[in-house]
């Protein structure tokens, strides 16, 4: 870590510092990245073990949303579930 | 294939509000428009095939039915730009500033601030939308449509009112937004 804090400046400069890592290991998931993006992407990626996990939470983060986004859903308030009703019973009526 | 009954579409109501809210961030308009979508579904009753389930086919009918909300939205500048909190989506300074110092390091690493434990998978689905609904509502937005509905990048974004290039930016943001979020939930490590 001490070697990284040493490093920060020209890891910054060059597109390298852990910010760049984690919007890289962000757009991955939405775009192929580009062949300098995949390069400073596993150049800190080696360098940096903090950072390394930002990926797989990334995935682990879509697949939770995805697993639990839409589900549990409350249940309906009475008044709710009656002016629903009501609206069915309408479009009857048309 | 029988059609659906009123019950039947009742009982899915509650699952079509929270599905709508998720994705236009206002109760009301989320309860209208699972309101319109079962009125429209009992019209159309007789098309359903029963090839897919009856939630399926109401979540496509209330898909359309917020498409169009946020068509009507953008026809009406003031209103998107209060549904949006401001100019892009940017909602005020970027999150991450606070995060790293002028280099780009962190000044301290979230992991060293959490520690996983074990969770029941309900107090997962708690988690997830509590950080969800958390993010500003543009960010989560965008975020629904890309993950939940697997929009493309610019359908998503055109979804949630903002450039394709602004929603490259959001989804970084949001992710990390959530990340953040759920490690304090001690569900990341």
């Amino acid at each position: 870590m001490r070697l990284h804090r040493l490093m920060a400046p020209w890891l910054h400069l060059t597109g390298t510092s852990c910010r760049h890592f984690i919007d890289l290991a962000s757009a991955r998931l939405d775009r192929p990245l580009t062949l300098g993006e995949a390069l400073r992407y596993r150049f800190h990626w080696v360098i940096c073990r903090y950072c390394r996990l930002a990926g797989p939470h990334y995935e682990q983060i879509l697949e939770m949303t995805r697993m639990h986004g839409d589900k549990d859903a409350p249940p309906l308030r009475q008044e709710l579930r009656d002016r629903f009703a009501t609206a069915l019973d309408k479009a009857d009526g048309k | 294939m029988d059609s659906p009954s009123k019950d039947a579409l009742i009982a899915e109501a509650g699952y079509l509000v929270a599905f709508a809210a998720l994705r236009v961030g206002s109760l009301q308009d989320a309860e209208d428009l699972a309101q319109d979508t079962l009125v429209a579904a009992w019209r159309q009753r007789d098309g359903f095939a029963g090839t897919s389930s009856l939630r399926t086919w109401l979540t496509g009918i209330l898909r359309h039915k917020v498409i169009d909300h946020y068509r009507s939205l953008r026809r009406t500048p003031t209103r998107m730009a209060v549904a949006l909190g401001g100019v892009e989506g940017q909602e005020g300074a970027d999150p991450l500033d606070a995060l790293f110092d002028s280099h780009g390091s962190w000044r301290a690493h979230p992991l060293a601030q959490t520690a996983p434990v074990e969770r029941a998978s309900r107090e997962a689905s708690e988690a997830v939308r509590h950080c969800l609904e958390a993010l500003p509502e543009t960010w989560r937005k965008l975020f629904c449509w890309r993950v939940l509905d697997q929009a493309d990048i610019l359908d998503a974004a055109q979804a949630a009112g903002v450039t394709s290039a602004s929603a490259s930016v959001i989804l970084v943001r949001a992710k990390h937004r959530l990340r953040l979020c759920l490690m304090k939930e001690g569900f990341l490590g």
